[in-house]
């Protein structure tokens, strides 16, 4: 009887796979740690022996080395350990690894010093043994996933253009009759350890114009490449090779097609590849500049509407081809006013904070030159420059980023964070929020703003005062206004799915539900799923992925609808919901409303 | 030679696989005894440095399984004897709230078997999810947890009636 009733349960619990996503990236992290990037593609059942590197490096001596690392905080040898692993993130980290756990992040940091030593001799000595061809390399067997392109394969026999990304993970062409082609090289595929040829060329699909040249590039990693096509009229489509939030499992199916213009950048005559660092780590944020006729350079925002940002009026002298340069004009309207004195006193007010904040890595926003800012022990100093005086405006805080829409700052905070003082200069988002992927719907409703990316993320943030229009204390969440979450993916009624998945959706409405003016977010995922998402319950109860309802039983859902219902059921009169567009076999469409049972 | 025996002479890949083994029967485990999702994450972290610089330790190659999922038991009491310092001998209970207790409750996760594990005592977690994930023995349970073998049946013996009916419940 126990048996049978062990056996039972036995079987249930081994149908039973699911991992946290938050757990995931603990084993993930921890493997990105230990093993070198040669090491992740070779078969883990038949490991290579190193031989001679092998006694070397990773002996048992050296476990005890670990060991005394660990535990010696202090040391002069973990310290300079601690810069050596921290040159090897250098290379290897993207911008969404920005989000470590802190303590284990200084731990991992003494561990990676000598796995960094190690790691170098492992490579030198992977390169040895293939270039000796001793006969174990022959048993190495690469474990490799089942990938598609869904795009058909392009054969360019008139390459006009050819480009590569400066770390040689993918090539894009440019034909006389204006294809467009990817080839995903050796290097990429190995990267991400796939199943795909390398000599194949994928079409570029959706492309709205002619294409008159090619960039390609890299955006927030050096593992995330990206085509940038300038368009015959100067302006940029692009082409995203990998989602930074892609899992890459297998069944994998990439697809190669034109994400659509990037808002608000004209004139563009040309790119280039940047990158900066970000202020709490060693790690770097790549970018792509624009460049315009007259040498202006703006980084690409793919998300957001683009600005050149230019202060002045610019005139374009046609019969040269070129701006005359604006900056030229208002200098001596300026000189006219006698403006040129005042620049001086506010010179000499910038001297003053400099020579007391000269320890400090000052930055300013070019929106708002009466303040600056410096980052010290993860928290946001902001000083008036006019009475050089200082407050934190926030804690927790992993790091900034210039260059918004209207010359804001993100501010990118840990999990764990305290905003003492709000600022109109920055915006807040959380670490891991997915947020560069291009808006497909941006709904600003009830002091909410929710985004609808295009990789299935919805994204919310509430406006400065929202919570208090959605009748919501600040006491009463630990969802702040103005930061950046996720709405995470349905936790009920989902078989496989995780619960720190982003909402995989592909339709979003956020109105009312039923009689009550229940204010929701309903989304319709990819699977055909509805959520239901009661948002002042969620944030009173700071918990984004709470599903108030879910429907899966309604075939063919085209999209949503606010429309007014029939009466209430008690009687009390009419009042709008939100309605499910049904379409029909014949065509025709129905819509289905939308309630709460309670 | 095995994975272990690898692992041991400084195969960081060889310890990989055995972790990519061994990775759901730890989570598994360390949720059965931690309730915040952080502290899981934390717990296992710990375990994987503290196994990662101690595996020439092991003497039986063939307990890796229990050895590991053994540190990280010992490493989620850590956890809990930490928090329970901080929060000053209180029950963690007691410091949430309602409104986030209703949450709690209302929320389902992903894992059915998760939900169900989270119906059944506090007590019986644990050893539900050492016996039935990780199939060690009563013996092996009875020394991890440092308690009675008796203990150990008599609280199995309650989990196996309780998730008998709740899984049959669930659509068997």
């Amino acid at each position: 009887m126990d048996m049978n009733r062990d056996n039972f349960i036995k079987n249930k619990f081994k149908e039973d796979k699911y991992i946290s996503k938050q757990a995931n990236d603990v084993f993930k992290k921890f493997e990105d740690s230990i093993l070198t990037p040669i090491e992740k593609h070779v078969s883990s059942g038949k490991v290579i022996q190193f031989n001679k590197f092998n006694s070397d490096i990773n002996s048992n001596t050296n476990r005890d080395e670990l060991n005394n690392l660990s535990n010696n905080n202090n040391n002069e040898q973990s310290n300079k350990a601690i810069n050596i692993s921290q040159n090897i993130n250098n290379t290897d980290n993207s911008k969404s690894n920005y989000n470590f756990d802190s303590l284990f992040y200084k731990r991992m940091n003494r561990i990676l010093s000598v796995a960094a030593v190690s790691l170098c001799a492992i490579v030198v000595g992977t390169g040895t043994m293939l270039y000796n061809r001793k006969p174990q390399t022959e048993n190495i067997n690469i474990i490799t996933k089942s990938i598609s392109v869904r795009n058909e394969e392009l054969r360019l026999s008139n390459e006009q253009i050819v480009k590569e990304n400066e770390n040689n993970l993918i090539k894009a062409m440019l034909t006389g009759d204006n294809e467009v082609a990817i080839q995903l090289k050796q290097d990429f595929i190995s990267l991400y350890n796939l199943n795909l040829p390398v000599e194949k060329q994928y079409k570029v699909n959706n492309i709205n114009k002619n294409v008159k040249d090619l960039f390609v590039g890299n955006i927030i990693s050096d593992k995330l490449p990206y085509v940038m096509l300038l368009m015959e009229d100067d302006t940029i489509e692009y082409v995203k090779i990998i989602d930074e939030n892609a899992n890459i499992k297998e069944k994998y199916e990439f697809n190669f097609y034109s994400q659509g213009r990037v808002l608000g950048l004209y004139d563009v005559v040309g790119f280039e590849q940047q990158k900066r660092q970000f202020s709490y780590s060693n790690d770097y944020y790549y970018y792509i500049n624009a460049v315009r006729i007259d040498g202006k350079r703006k980084e690409i925002e793919l998300e957001n509407y683009n600005n050149w940002e230019d202060n002045e009026t610019k005139i374009f002298d046609k019969l040269n081809q070129k701006y005359i340069d604006a900056y030229e004009l208002n200098k001596s309207k300026t000189d006219d006013q006698g403006n040129e004195d005042n620049s001086r006193n506010n010179r000499e007010g910038k001297e003053e904070y400099k020579e007391k904040y000269k320890d400090k890595k000052l930055f300013t926003l070019p929106k708002d030159s009466s303040c600056a800012y410096y980052i010290e022990n993860e928290s946001l100093y902001k000083i008036d420059i006019a009475t050089n005086t200082e407050k934190c405006m926030v804690m927790g805080v992993v790091g900034y980023e210039l260059n918004n829409i209207d010359g804001k700052m993100t501010v990118i905070l840990y999990k764990d964070f305290s905003i003492i003082e709000y600022d109109s200069n920055c915006l807040y988002k959380q670490a891991n929020v997915g947020s560069y992927t291009s808006s497909v719907a941006i709904i600003q409703k009830y002091g909410v703003k929710l985004e609808l990316k295009q990789d299935g993320t919805i994204v919310m943030m509430i406006n400065p005062g929202g919570l208090e229009q959605l009748g919501i204390s600040k006491d009463e969440t630990t969802i702040r206004e103005n930061v950046m979450y996720n709405i995470y993916g349905a936790g009920e009624g989902v078989s496989e799915g995780k619960r720190f998945t982003n909402a995989d959706a592909k339709k979003v409405i956020f109105e009312n539900v039923g009689s009550s003016n229940t204010i929701s977010i309903v989304y319709l995922k990819k699977d055909g799923t509805v959520v239901c998402m009661d948002i002042v319950e969620a944030i009173k109860t700071s918990n984004l992925y709470l599903t108030k309802k879910i429907i899966k039983d309604i075939d063919n859902i085209e999209g949503f609808t606010y429309d007014v219902s029939s009466k209430a059921k008690d009687g009390s009169g009419e009042y709008r919901t939100i309605w499910i567009i049904q379409k029909q076999s014949d065509g025709s469409k129905k819509n289905i409303e939308l309630f709460y049972d309670d | 030679m095995d994975l272990v025996e690898e692992a041991k002479n400084g195969s960081a890949q060889a310890f990989n696989t055995l972790i990519e083994e061994n990775k759901l029967k730890m989570y598994k485990t360390a949720k059965a005894i931690l309730k915040n999702e952080d502290d899981v994450c934390d717990a296992i972290q710990d375990a994987l440095m503290s196994a990662y610089t101690n595996i020439t330790k092991l003497k039986e190659n063939q307990y890796f399984s229990t050895w590991i999922v053994r540190i990280l038991v010992n490493k989620c009491y850590d956890i809990i004897k930490k928090n329970n310092k901080v929060l000053n001998n209180y029950d963690i209970d007691d410091y949430i709230d309602d409104s986030n207790l209703k949450s709690y409750d209302n929320y389902k996760s992903d894992s059915i078997i998760e939900d169900t594990i989270n119906k059944i005592d506090k007590d019986l977690k644990e050893i539900t999810v050492l016996y039935y994930y990780n199939e060690f023995s009563v013996k092996e349970i009875a020394e991890m947890l440092d308690i009675p073998e008796g203990t150990v049946k008599s609280r199995l013996s309650r989990a196996r009636e309780k998730l008998y009916i709740l899984l049959s419940e669930e659509g068997g």
